[in-house]
């Protein structure tokens, strides 16, 4: 079993990049291996608690209840987070301190930057 | 060794001509080369040098679905897949690169 990081780095709203990230992330899990998803520098807007609908987006409600569910990580840089004032995030990511992240990634086999 | 590589962008990054080069030089060095293109990576299927890579026995596997998105249409010896082939190739692979 791999270890298989990918990182979402993007705004959410300007592209379908990190909707993308996410459904490759679902469909990475269908080997049997650990896939984790860290949301850093802009991703982070990614995980907070917005209404894509109003804009004509798809919500990523039904990517992250499918990550949950296959039970993959979530992580949420904290640093990045403070510098951009976001303290909400929706219940199923866990927010870190750049130490795990940086763990995290060194410890995977394969790192996806998205 | 097998090389596996995942490609996210379109043909006029440079991403592009990188992807062709390693994959030449990684085949002439006897290595397996597997190629999934996802997202609008899907359109350097349109890009003769790439196409040409399954002649020198590279695999390449798109996300159909992506394609569809794209009307990008099929090209012989190019696998139409899913992210499935991706996780395939992800698992399977000694080393892997991402290009997006």
């Amino acid at each position: 079993m791999k270890k298989i990081t990918v990182i979402v780095r993007n705004l959410p709203f300007n592209t379908c990049r990190n909707a993308e990230a996410l459904r490759m992330s679902v469909g990475l899990t269908l080997r049997e291996d650990k896939v984790t998803v860290i949301f850093m520098d802009d991703g982070v807007y990614t995980t907070t608690r917005t209404k894509p609908e109003l804009i004509h987006f798809a919500p990523l409600d039904r990517e992250f209840g499918a990550l949950a569910m296959l039970k993959c990580r979530l992580l949420a840089d904290k640093s990045s987070m403070e510098n951009r004032g976001i303290s909400d995030l929706i219940e199923k990511i866990q927010h870190v301190e750049r130490e795990e992240i940086v763990r995290t990634i060194t410890e995977s086999d394969i790192v996806i930057p998205f | 060794m097998k090389l596996g590589i995942l490609l996210t962008t379109s043909p006029e990054n440079e991403n592009t001509n990188t992807v062709i080069e390693i994959s030449k030089a990684a085949r002439d060095e006897g290595h397996e080369v597997s190629i999934f293109l996802m997202y609008d990576g899907v359109y350097n299927v349109n890009k003769k040098e790439f196409a040409e890579l399954v002649d020198k026995g590279v695999d390449i596997a798109i996300c159909a679905l992506n394609a569809e998105q794209r009307k990008v249409a099929k090209v012989d010896g190019i696998l139409f897949g899913s992210q499935y082939d991706h996780a395939c190739i992800a698992s399977d692979v000694d080393r892997f690169i991402s290009f997006g």
